[in-house]
C-alpha cells in the first residue's frame, strides 16, 4: 500500500520536526523552517498544517508543562510518526528520481 | 497577560481549547523576541487559517447550513413577529388606548391609535428589529449548534450566501440598485446579528467543554 501523497509545506513541516528533535513545538519548528528554507511560515499556516498532519496521522502531539514565559500556557511538542516518517521517505526519493539525471545541484545528482 | 487571554478566547472561536492555548503561547513567546507588534497580525493570521481550514474541511454540510439559513430567517421573523410581538404590542396600544398603561408622556397616547390604524412607523421598527435582529440572532445559533464544531464558518457560510443572493437579486431586479448606497444597509446588520449568534453558541460549547473537563487538565490549561 502506497503512502499518503504529501503537499510540499507538509513535507517541509514534517522534516523540520526531524529535524528539531524531542523540543519540535511551533516557536523552534517555525525557526527552522525559517533558517533553512529562507522563508518565514505564516503562523497560520504552520497551525492548519501542523494539525492536518495530526488528523492524518503523521504526526502526534503531547502537551508539556505550563511555564510562566508563556503565562502558564502549555507547549504541545509534535512527534512524526512513523507512516509521517514513511510518507515524507517516499516523497523525497520521489523527487531525487526525478532529479536523477539533471544537472540541477551542481553536478551531483547527474550521475 | 490580558492580551493574551483576549487572543486565546478569540482563536478559541474557530478551534478547540487545548490547540488555542498551546499555539497563543507560541505567538507570545515569538512576540517576546520578535517584537510585540507582531502579536496580533499572526493571531489574525492564525485566526483567517482556521476559519478557512473550517470553510473548507467540510464544504456540503456548511452549504446545506447555509442554504437553511434563508427559510430559516423568515420563518423565525414570521412566528415571532404575528405570534409574539405584534399581539404583545397591540395589547400594549390598546392600555394605552383606553387609559390604563401607566406610561405618563405625550407619545404613549398618540403611538397607540397609530399603531391600530396601522400607520403608526414604530411597528415598522419592529418588524425591521424582529427581521434584522431577533431573527439572525436565533438562526446564527441555531445553525451554529448543527455545525459539527464549526460555529463561525457556518456563521460565515451563511452571510456569504445571503450576500450573493442579495447581489444577485440586486442584478435581475435593477430598479433596486438605489438601495446600495443606502448609509447604513439593514443587511450588515442581520450579519452582525448572525454572527454574534454563532459567537454566543460557541461560547456556550466552550462553557460546556471547560465544565465537563477533569480538574487538573484545566489547571494546566
Amino acid at each position: 500500500m502506497s503512502a499518503p501523497s504529501l503537499g510540499d509545506f507538509e513535507q517541509i513541516v514534517l522534516l523540520a520536526i526531524l529535524r528539531v528533535g524531542e523540543n519540535a513545538y511551533g516557536v523552534p519548528i517555525r525557526a527552522e523552517i525559517a533558517a533553512c528554507t529562507g522563508r518565514d511560515p505564516a503562523p497560520g499556516a504552520l497551525y492548519t498544517t501542523l494539525d492536518r498532519l495530526e488528523e492524518k496521522a503523521m504526526v502526534t502531539s503531547r502537551l508539556g508543562d505550563p511555564t510562566p514565559q508563556r503565562g502558564g500556557r502549555a507547549k504541545r511538542f509534535f512527534t512524526v510518526t512513523a507512516g509521517g516518517l514513511a510518507a515524507v521517505t517516499q516523497a523525497q526519493r520521489s523527487y531525487q528520481r526525478l532529479l536523477k539525471g539533471l544537472r540541477l545541484l551542481g553536478g551531483a545528482n547527474a550521475t | 497577560m490580558r492580551r493574551e487571554k483576549a487572543a486565546q478566547l478569540i482563536l478559541s472561536l474557530v478551534t478547540p481549547q487545548e490547540i488555542a492555548i498551546p499555539t497563543i503561547g507560541d505567538l507570545a513567546e515569538e512576540a517576546s523576541f520578535r517584537g510585540s507588534a507582531s502579536f496580533w497580525p499572526d493571531v489574525g493570521r492564525t485566526f483567517a487559517s482556521q476559519l478557512w481550514r473550517d470553510l473548507c474541511s467540510c464544504p456540503i454540510r456548511l452549504a446545506i447550513l447555509a442554504l437553511s439559513g434563508f427559510p430559516l430567517i423568515l420563518i423565525w421573523s414570521s412566528l415571532l413577529l404575528y405570534i409574539v410581538i405584534l399581539p404583545v404590542a397591540g395589547m400594549i396600544a390598546l392600555l394605552q388606548l383606553v387609559g390604563i398603561w401607566p406610561v405618563d408622556h405625550i407619545g404613549a397616547y398618540t403611538i397607540g391609535p397609530m399603531m391600530l390604524a396601522g400607520t403608526a412607523p414604530w411597528t415598522n421598527w419592529l418588524f425591521a428589529f424582529t427581521t434584522y435582529a431577533i431573527s439572525p440572532l436565533f438562526v446564527g445559533y441555531y445553525l451554529a449548534e448543527r455545525s459539527g464544531g464549526r460555529e463561525i464558518a457556518a456563521a460565515l457560510a451563511n452571510v456569504t450566501f445571503f450576500r450573493v443572493l442579495g447581489l444577485l437579486g440586486l442584478l435581475v431586479f435593477k430598479e433596486n440598485l438605489h438601495l446600495v448606497d443606502r448609509p447604513l444597509p439593514f443587511h450588515l446588520i442581520s450579519d452582525f446579528f448572525l454572527i454574534t449568534g454563532a459567537i454566543l453558541c460557541r461560547f456556550r460549547v466552550l462553557g460546556l467543554q471547560h465544565h465537563a473537563r477533569p480538574h487538573n487538565e484545566t489547571a494546566t490549561a
